[in-house]
């Protein structure tokens, strides 16, 4: 540019005073809008969790009324504890999830009764990424936000009480607990820390959910055959764990060189077995006998449609819903599957909603509740 | 914020803090240039920092929807692209605009990856784009440091320049923090703020760096890509490029070394950000001082003792079970590597290349690295993936002593003839 030095020093000037007031403006703009992230600071990281497990009952409302004035807190949290709904009772249908409605309540570990999904209760020691329930233990993983962010689990109990820490390598991905609650797996992404070199690999986990340890770090000690043949490669990922009945045999997915398969593992044997191709995050259905799963359909675009596997056929079909569809379903019932979408269109919200699909070919989806994350559902008990 | 009072002194016309303090004797441009990465560094950082988190449990994609982003062909994408721009540079004479235009695309990509929601071909494009900006506005713009600064000086500049670089990866994440503790969530918040301040630094090299003066006033026949190619047969500059690339073949990426640590001490994954962002601190703190240590020593024994660092480093890596403040200290040495290779080597050729041809000369030492580098990391990899770490390590180490050795003896044939 040839403009004299005083000109450019000027518009230099005009560019940095442009730059500063744009971004504080914005800033001003963003902090107005409605929270998409957890406002009690103390939630957030393990050391807090472990000290609310150390004051008792906090299941009554008394008690966590106590805590919420007790905070720094703005008008409002004063009506919020008067608000707090009693914990759903056991003898309905239940459903765990994480709250993405924007606002105060923004990611915290939720459970309400599948009856009565307006009356939530909200956790008030948990707030996490992704949730899993069955058996009457929980496992919530969640993000330790600081300059350098870390990453844990949390296991919880029907009141939403928090147990047992475990400390994670990666960013959560998927949760799955037993159908007794004994064993949960969980799925971290481990990621290339540059900002060249965003090339995500997988760590898959097992947990024995009483003692609260690991037992199995890593599945990539497991051995996997295909075709009868051993099947091993160093680019191996694991991920998408759905446990069956008897709390030994599990699926999950396998990638290799750029292809997905559904395998089928022997935990006691630490053995997998390819038996289907094209499969990732599958979700095994409450009878065993069929698998729901999401699937690349075009291999141009990155787009996910929910299909079908008979396990007795081993046919596979394609389900009504005609969004992309990136997660683990849960079986809601025998015929019906749950799964989370973004609220907004292009995918831009931090908010999800919760959608409801027969797999029966019987109708579409359904909205089943807004502003909700990773559900779980629990059957009654009678 | 910070700038302020920085841009005050810029208005004044004096800007004394940035006009050369006796003690460094290094030129306003320096100065100038070493702001301009300072704050595309931070904006690149606060990005970086986020991105993982930002792309995962904002945008929720899965983890192997970034196996687009091929770092290896990528890397020898940028690689060439890089030596392309140099030798054009060079035959226009036009440094300054060629590295404000690579300054430019990265800038242009921070805006872009707002705009980019969560369109995952779009958002590997931008991130691509960034790396193309880099690529093509290294060479120029070291360049334009040695062609501003005296030849006596010139380790020192590129210390400078290079601290003030490293100093944003250490900015960076704590920018990215704090914006995030003032307005949880805002992901958009620190993309703009990232985008504003890749824009002042792009202001900085656009508005306030002038043109060096002896390639802008040169009245000499412009290089051909004959001459540029024809570098490779000036046998002292034949030496260095040989000497560094054998030298990076033979030393393992940040990453490696950084997962080694981890390893070595039982610590978790989540600490390698750290291990990164206390390299680039020690990397700021050891810089200057390499750099005139370099200057009044001798720049080859500075380089060269760089990576003997890299050689006490492995040997550390060899025994087992660090100490929590080992894995420290083995972060420290790393960045007293970096402080004593990457601006020494730049001040090394460029203290034997013409005005003329140093842009394409610097390009070609870089092109040379960083594809030695790729090399390295597919060596690396391969040797872990098919023995143990400690064979990789050991195999290293071993190279990496022959390469010292090997580069002192080229190297002192060189000066002696």
């Amino acid at each position: 540019m040839n403009l004299p030095v005083t000109a450019r020093h000027r518009l230099f000037l005009a560019l940095c005073a442009s730059c500063v007031l744009g971004t504080i403006l914005f800033g001003l703009v963003a902090a107005r809008r409605p929270r998409s992230s957890p406002t009690v600071e103390i939630n957030a990281s393990p050391k807090a969790i472990a000290g609310h497990t150390e004051s008792a009952g906090l299941g009554d409302p008394s008690a966590l009324a106590k805590l919420e004035t007790s905070r720094p807190s703005k008008a409002t949290d004063a009506e919020e504890s008067i608000k707090i709904n009693p914990l759903p009772k056991p003898a309905n249908n239940l459903l765990y999830f994480r709250t993405t409605a924007l606002g105060d309540n923004y990611g915290k570990l939720t459970v309400a009764a599948l009856n009565a999904l307006d009356r939530p209760r909200y956790s008030a020691a948990i707030s996490c990424d992704r949730v899993h329930f069955a058996g009457g233990r929980g496992v919530c993983l969640a993000s330790d936000r600081g300059v350098f962010t870390t990453y844990f689990a949390v296991l919880f109990d029907e009141r939403l009480q928090p147990g047992k820490i475990i400390p994670l390598n990666g960013i959560p991905s998927r949760v799955r607990v037993s159908p007794s609650g004994r064993l949960a797996a969980i799925t971290v992404f481990l990621s290339g820390q540059s900002y060249v070199s965003l090339n995500f690999s997988t760590q898959t986990m097992i947990v024995d959910m009483i003692l609260g340890e690991v037992l199995v770090p890593d599945m990539e000690k497991f051995s996997v055959s295909r075709d009868g043949q051993v099947f091993q490669s160093p680019d191996f990922n694991f991920w998408g764990v759905t446990f069956a009945h008897d709390e030994n045999r599990f699926y999950a997915t396998l990638w290799s060189k750029g292809k997905t398969y559904l395998i089928d593992c022997d935990l006691a044997k630490r053995t997998a077995r390819v038996i289907y191709e094209g499969v990732e995050c599958p979700s095994l259905s409450p009878d065993n006998t069929r698998i729901v799963f999401k699937k690349r359909t075009e291999p141009s675009a990155i787009t996910w449609r929910i299909y079908l596997l008979n396990l007795d056929t081993m046919t596979e079909s394609v389900l009504s819903e005609t969004r992309s569809v990136d997660d683990q379903m849960e079986w809601l019932d025998r015929d019906r599957v749950l799964y989370a979408l973004s609220a907004s269109e292009t995918g831009s919200s931090a908010s999800t909603d919760i959608w409801v699909l027969p797999v029966n070919g019987n109708g579409g989806p359904r909205l089943l509740l807004k502003g909700a994350f990773s559900p779980a559902v629990v059957a009654a008990k009678i | 914020m910070y700038q302020l009072d920085w841009v005050t002194q810029i208005k004044s016309g004096k800007a004394r803090t940035l006009t050369s303090p006796p003690a460094l004797a290094v030129s306003p441009t320096v100065w100038r240039l070493g702001f301009t990465s300072f704050f595309t560094d931070v904006s690149s950082e606060m990005v970086s920092s986020i991105l993982p988190l930002y792309f995962v449990l904002h945008l929720h994609f899965s983890p192997l929807q970034f196996g687009i982003l091929d770092g290896i062909y990528q890397g020898a994408a940028v690689a060439l692209l890089s030596l392309v721009s140099g030798i054009y540079a060079d035959r226009v004479r036009r440094q300054k605009e060629v590295a404000t235009a690579g300054y430019a695309l990265s800038a242009v990509s921070k805006v872009a990856l707002l705009a980019a929601g969560n369109i995952l071909p779009v958002l590997a494009g931008v991130l691509a784009l960034d790396r193309i900006g880099k690529g093509i506005r290294t060479a120029p713009r070291d360049a334009m440091i040695s062609l501003s600064s005296r030849r006596d000086r010139l380790a020192t500049a590129f210390a400078v320049h290079r601290g003030l670089d490293a100093g944003g990866a250490v900015i960076g994440p704590l920018a990215a923090y704090v914006l995030l503790r003032i307005v949880p969530g805002a992901f958009d918040l620190v993309l703009v703020a990232s985008s504003c301040i890749a824009l002042v630094g792009l202001g900085i090299i656009g508005l306030l760096v002038e043109k060096p003066h002896s390639v802008a006033d040169s009245r000499r026949e412009m290089p051909s890509l004959h001459l540029s190619f024809g570098l490779w047969k000036q046998p002292r500059f034949r030496a260095l490029i040989l000497a560094g690339g054998a030298l990076s073949v033979a030393t393992a990426s940040d990453g490696f070394i950084y997962l080694q640590i981890q390893k070595n001490s039982n610590s978790s994954m989540s600490i390698i950000p750290l291990f990164a962002f206390l390299t680039a601190l020690f990397y700021v703190l050891f810089s200057i001082p390499m750099g005139k240590l370099a200057d009044q020593w001798g720049r080859e024994k500075v380089f060269l003792g760089g990576f003997a660092t890299i050689v006490v480093i492995y040997g550390i890596l060899l025994t087992p079970e660090l100490g929590r403040n080992a894995q420290f200290a083995v972060v420290g040495l790393f960045g007293a590597y970096y402080a004593a290779t990457d601006g020494v080597l730049a001040a090394m050729a460029s203290a034997i290349l013409t005005p003329e041809l140093r842009t394409s000369g610097l390009a070609l030492m870089n092109t040379a690295t960083s594809v030695s580098r790729l090399v390295s990391s597919v060596l690396f990899g391969w040797l872990w993936a098919s023995g143990t770490m400690k064979t990789a390590v050991w195999v290293f180490l071993l190279g990496l002593l022959a390469a010292v050795l090997m580069s002192a003896w080229i190297l002192a044939q060189q000066r002696s003839e």
